[in-house]
């Protein structure tokens, strides 16, 4: 399958997964970009044939993590700056989801959008994340439990409002 | 409802593998359907709040992984082995052929025997050179 292929089949899943963990549009498209590029230049040396999505969820996590270790480095960096980009369909829904995302530890987070935004099974996930499934299985389960708790707060109560509307 | 069970739901929620009698039992658990339900709003919260990238941007990327509109030196073909070694023997045959035509073009080969000489010195005694008595010399 061709990097273009790819590309057609999961640049949505990819930038969703940016856009969860970086909060900013901007940032999201560039690291979309970065990821099929990467790809690109090391297609030629890919083997594993039927785990181009673990493949590119790996490039895409390595590529988070070294932006955070620089950002780490260069605290100025700042991801907030106000995008003129599309809007979320529940703006208000998404923020609360988004700030209780950014509440979560980074393997759990990580585990639950890599599912979730993703797409990947459990052993697809273990293997991006160099974790055991069991491992992976309890990540996703707590990250759902504090995202569940988050949004049910009485101030909040989005996923019922969710739920509720016509 | 305990974690455990409801990490089995969790699990089976996104369909993955579970024993049996585990499932069984975490199913049959008091708070099992509330533990589901809940589970499947927040999926549809994610769902619901997912955003998409720019049609602009989708485009260009689009366009810039698009082999055929990239420079040849940067599409990465991979030329299959059997052209390359016809290639390479077309050049060789090439060279061979150039080399039976015009011979002079090769460059010249190492050899032991000494080039002719085009002109020749005589140094005389006692005009170019003069041999001293005690054993040092000059000139």
């Amino acid at each position: 399958m061709s990097v273009r292929e790819l590309f057609e089949r999961h640049h949505l899943r990819l930038y969703r997964y940016f856009v969860r963990l970086s909060g900013a549009p901007s940032v999201a498209e560039d690291l979309t970009q970065e990821v099929f590029l990467r790809a690109l230049r090391a297609a030629a040396d890919y083997r594993a044939q039927g785990q181009e999505v673990a493949w590119l969820f790996r490039i895409a996590r390595n590529l988070w993590l070294d932006r955070q270790r620089q950002r780490h480095r260069r605290p100025q960096a700042v991801d907030s700056t106000p995008d003129d980009l599309p809007v979320p369909a529940s703006q208000e829904l998404g923020l609360h989801l988004d700030q209780a995302l950014g509440g979560l530890p980074e393997d759990e987070r990580e585990a639950f959008l890599l599912r979730e935004t993703g797409g990947l099974s459990y052993a697809r996930i273990a293997a991006v994340c160099d974790a055991s499934v069991e491992s992976v299985r309890s990540r996703i389960y707590r990250a759902r439990r504090a995202l569940r708790a988050a949004l049910a707060e009485p101030e909040t109560t989005h996923l019922k409002l969710l739920v509720e509307k016509p | 409802m305990e974690n455990d069970a409801q990490e089995v739901l969790s699990a089976f929620a996104d369909g993955e593998p579970v024993a049996t009698p585990r499932l069984l039992d975490a199913l049959t658990r008091p708070g099992a359907h509330e533990t589901l339900v809940e589970l499947i709003r927040l999926r549809s919260a994610v769902e619901e709040t997912e955003r998409d990238p720019r049609p602009e941007f989708v485009r260009r990327l689009r366009a810039r992984l698009d082999p055929a509109r990239r420079p040849w030196w940067r599409r990465g073909v991979l030329v299959p082995a059997p052209a390359l070694a016809a290639a390479l023997a077309c050049v060789l045959a090439a060279a061979l052929l150039l080399e039976s035509l015009a011979p002079g073009l090769r460059a010249p080969q190492a050899t032991d025997v000494p080039p002719a000489p085009d002109r020749v010195l005589y140094f005389e005694e006692g005009v170019d050179w003069t041999q001293l008595s005690n054993s040092s010399r000059r000139f």
